[in-house]
């Protein structure tokens, strides 16, 4: 056990962790300490650099850029949460269904894969938000997952292919447990390390969608979110008028979001397949 | 230092090992691979390494041609090739003494060539690493020549390894280790992976090859029939140490070590079925293993047991 | 190559352009939005007449087909895209979608080239060298260094880019991908001016995609570095830099080929991004121009041109590869 926890938390995890934990703790609970009436228009002066008053100065609309930011970092997390999540559950399902029945249901599952993951999602996701107007983080984490399950799915089911293989799930499957047994309370606590990778990654990549069509101008513009403020600090022209409070703060907040990201899913991947491990 | 227990006729001495020891230093622990193992190979002869997987064997093969993975090394002893003291060597001299002096026949035949490469290039990549660059005619004519000696037509050369049998496969290895006529053949394993029948073909070939050139031979392996058919002398490996070494004659009459008849034991006898069981009372433990190896006839070495003829005989250890 | 496979694999392009361009037109005809009505929208807001806007509509109804049924729209589109007619721009109205892609699509596809084939060469360099036992240890730091861009997105990167080397510096060009007013011509001035231009952009392409190939060229050559080749290369003699080129590297480059063509699709969309940056006028700036004027068929054509780009990439891929790897045989 002690191993495990020293296999754990590699000095990769613990950077990841460091990092993550720097954008996550203000990103969750950096909020409570805003006033609402920062986040109104006129509520400082425009384009100013900052103060005391406004630590990050405010923008074009006279608005608060730090308390635009904290209040947008918790929209940006659930989006990535939201959409990384779900396209984790589906693709799991999809996974375990295909790799432990097999059959014709594996082969429909794995075509309809194998072509999902040769369209760029980002081409899909911009005719949506085009076509709809999506207003919620809710529903832009959803969008992100439906086009973005395909990989999780892939990963999964190779798992599960492998594992159904071992010694100890042949002689389950002759005893008699019931399939569904078998694939939820001994297949899926063996997978356990591969879900947490594959669930990361897939945080930083419905992230990184999230951003992508926010920065196109396709976010919903009602909701604070980084990738938001981006699009109107470049809308604003605020790196030629020298405004670096605004835009490059959210800019700085996601290189370190996404470093982290990268490192605890480098770490995680490391405890899941052992044998990646440098020498 | 021991002086060599094994015969040494410094004429017509080929290789020549001293105290040759391979360690592996891991983390917790060193594996000694190769411990204290002094042999010699003659003009002409074929010398035979026998022993179980785990034995050594292959990693002495590695050591002398400088090929071991780290974190394995040679930790002491002497490896001395036709005069010239190998250990001694740059990684520049030693690259060209390797193949054009002593070649190898390595154990995976299967996947010792490069699969995307065509045979043709295989061969000229060994001939130009040792400066004879030629032209296409010329390279043609020594490979033709070259895989004559191994019972193959030069049309397989623009082929690609995955397109030839395993048996095919592993003469192209004997092909290219004869190509620059070296003095001496490290074979390790060569026909473990090929089926029976391919086996015996092949080990027929390379004999053959051999004598054409008239090359010395260190012949490894761990089926004690093959080796009886081919081999001049034996030495029988165990735990990274030499427990018998003989004549083969010598060594199928009149076995010592409890190892090397439990070896031979196990040939498949078509006459008389016995099963492969150890003699009774005999653990493996209780073998020691560093007391100096004693001749108890002539050109006849075996590493003393416990309650075995000739511990108190007069050793060779000065 | 056998003909089956190749039928096979024809059958699986086609249908996946058939799927993707069926979604594109049933997203787009699901809107609770008129492409028409926010047409006029921007007509008004501009402050021009709209007093015949119910004549305006009509017309552009009907010249667009938006008045048969849903089936025969359908039909029509997949009879259109057959032909390579992708609609009108409603911005630009006489104008087709075909034409607005074809002025933007040499510049895209010239700057995703330059930057994919720059980014995988290196990157692929970087990481075996960082395998490779000869090369010193500090080498391996640069590695290590790469890693962390790998991890930012494009358009994060490509906007500190800007800051530093066109605004703060002023070493290079702000965006554009030549010097407006310059005359073009088949020369070396030319040629200088549009290198400057797409330096930045490249580069932070480049960037961000070198440590991404780097790290699993490095993971793949500790694979290769033991293998039975490899060794036997050694044994016979061959110099360090044949058996690194021809033994290593060449084997070692058959599943990164694969794997660039699984990532073409994350390529492209962090090049549209990028070109919006950089105002570069490929196939990013058109489709962030058409956004912003709601132009419909002008999205749907870039999105369609993504989309078929990655298919034939990556059908192009998998119909060579069989030339890198002699192993497989169609």
């Amino acid at each position: 056990m002690i191993r495990h926890l020293r296999n754990f938390f590699s000095p990769m995890m613990a950077l990841g962790i460091v990092l993550l934990a720097l954008v996550l703790l203000p990103g969750l609970f950096g909020q409570l300490f805003t006033n609402p009436e920062q986040m109104r228009l006129m509520a400082g002066g425009i384009n100013a650099a900052p103060t005391w008053d406004h630590l990050l100065g405010t923008q074009n609309e006279g608005r608060d850029v730090l308390t635009y930011i904290l209040k947008g970092m918790p929209n940006t997390l659930l989006i990535g949460l939201v959409g990384g999540g779900s396209a984790v559950l589906l693709g799991t399902v999809l996974g375990m269904v295909a790799g432990y029945v097999g059959g014709p249901l594996d082969g429909a599952i794995r075509n309809i894969v194998d072509i999902g993951l040769t369209i760029p999602p980002l081409a899909i996701l911009i005719m949506i938000a085009a076509s709809f107007s999506v207003v919620l983080p809710l529903t832009m984490g959803l969008v992100i997952a439906l086009t973005s399950w395909m990989h999780p799915t892939r990963v999964i089911r190779s798992q599960v292919l492998s594992l159904r293989e071992r010694e100890f799930v042949l002689l389950l499957r002759l005893s008699g447990a019931s399939p569904l047994h078998i694939v939820f309370r001994e297949l899926l606590p063996n997978l356990i390390p591969f879900l947490a990778a594959t669930f990361v990654n897939s945080v930083a990549t419905a992230i990184l969608a999230s951003i992508g069509l926010e920065v196109l101008g396709l976010g919903s513009f009602q909701t604070p979110t980084l990738g938001n403020l981006i699009y109107f600090a470049i809308i604003g022209n605020a790196m030629w008028l020298g405004l670096w409070w605004w835009w490059l703060p959210p800019i700085l907040i996601l290189i370190v979001l996404f470093m982290g990201l990268f490192f605890v899913s480098t770490a995680l991947d490391a405890i899941a397949n052992p044998r990646l491990e440098p020498r | 230092m021991t002086k060599e227990t094994a015969p040494e006729r410094q004429n017509g001495c080929v290789l020549s090992i001293a105290g040759l020891s391979i360690h592996y230093p891991l983390r917790h622990t060193t594996i000694r691979a190769v411990e204290n193992v002094d042999l010699a190979v003659h003009g002409n002869e074929v010398l035979g390494l026998a022993g179980e997987s785990g034995s050594g064997k292959s990693t002495l093969a590695l050591g002398v041609l400088r090929l071991l993975r780290p974190p394995g090394r040679v930790t002491a002893g002497q490896i001395h090739f036709d005069g010239v003291e190998l250990l001694e060597q740059s990684e520049g001299r030693f690259r060209e003494l390797r193949w054009r002096r002593f070649a190898y026949i390595p154990q995976g035949s299967m996947s010792a060539l490069n699969p995307v490469m065509r045979l043709q290039d295989q061969f000229s990549d060994t001939l130009v690493a040792h400066g004879e660059r030629m032209a296409p005619a010329a390279l043609r004519a020594r490979c033709t020549e070259a895989l004559h000696g191994v019972g193959l037509e030069p049309d397989i050369l623009p082929r690609y390894p995955h397109e030839l049998s395993g048996g095919m496969r592993q003469r192209i290895c004997i092909a290219l280790a004869l190509l620059l006529g070296p003095q001496l053949i490290i074979a390790d394993e060569p026909t473990s992976a090929l089926d029976v029948i391919s086996q015996r073909v092949v080990l027929e070939t390379l004999a053959e090859a051999r004598r054409a050139i008239g090359a010395s031979m260190l012949l490894i392996g761990h089926d004690m029939a093959l080796l009886a058919q081919v081999t001049d002398r034996l030495g029988i490996m165990y735990a990274g140490r030499l427990v018998e070494m003989s004549t083969t004659r010598a060594l199928f009459a009149n076995p010592q070590h409890p190892y090397t008849r439990r070896l031979i034991a196990s040939i498949p006898d078509v006459k008389d079925r016995r099963a492969f069981v150890s003699e009774a009372g005999e653990s493996e433990a209780q073998w020691p293993l560093d007391a100096p190896m004693v001749e108890v006839a002539a050109g006849h070495f075996v590493r003393p047991w416990q309650g075995g003829e000739g511990s108190s005989r007069e050793g060779a250890a000065g | 190559m056998n003909l089956r496979y190749l039928g096979r694999r024809m059958a699986t392009f086609l249908l996946t352009i058939f799927i993707a361009s069926t979604l594109n037109f049933a997203i787009t005809r699901l809107t609770p939005q008129d492409p028409i009505a926010a047409l006029l929208g921007r007509m008004a807001s501009r402050g021009r007449s709209v007093e015949n806007g119910a004549e305006i509509t009509a017309l552009f109804r009907e010249r667009l087909g938006l008045d048969d049924s849903l089936p025969q729209q359908y039909l029509n589109y997949l009879l259109g895209l057959l032909r390579g007619d992708l609609g009108y721009s409603l911005a630009f109205f006489p104008i087709k979608v075909e034409a607005v892609i074809l002025r933007a699509l040499p510049w895209t596809l010239g700057l995703l080239s330059v930057a994919t084939l720059l980014a995988f060469t290196i990157g692929n360099l970087l990481g075996a060298l960082a395998a490779w036992p000869q090369v010193p240890r500090g080498f391996r730091w640069l590695v290590y260094l790469s890693m962390p861009f790998s991890a930012i997105p494009y358009y994060l990167l490509a906007l500190i880019l800007v800051y530093l080397f066109a605004l703060t510096w002023q070493v290079l060009p702000l965006g554009g991908a030549f010097t407006v007013g310059s005359t073009r011509g088949r020369d070396l001035a030319t040629f200088a001016d549009m290198a400057r231009h797409a330096t930045l952009p490249v580069l932070s392409v480049v960037l961000a995609v070198v440590g991404f190939w780097a790290l699993s060229m490095r993971g793949i050559m500790a694979t290769v570095l033991g293998e039975d080749y490899l060794i036997y290369a050694q044994a016979r003699g061959l110099r360090s830099r044949r058996i690194f080129s021809h033994y290593a590297m060449r084997n070692a480059m058959l599943p990164q080929v694969t794997a660039l063509a699984i990532d073409f699709g994350r390529l492209i969309s962090g090049q549209v991004l990028v070109e919006i940056i950089f105002n570069y006028p490929g196939m990013g700036w058109v489709l962030y121009n058409a956004l912003r004027s709601a132009d419909f068929f002008v999205i749907q054509g870039v999105t369609l041109f993504m989309i078929f780009t990655v298919a034939v990439a990556t059908l192009l891929l998998d119909l060579f590869y069989p030339l890198l790897d002699p192993r497989i045989r169609y």
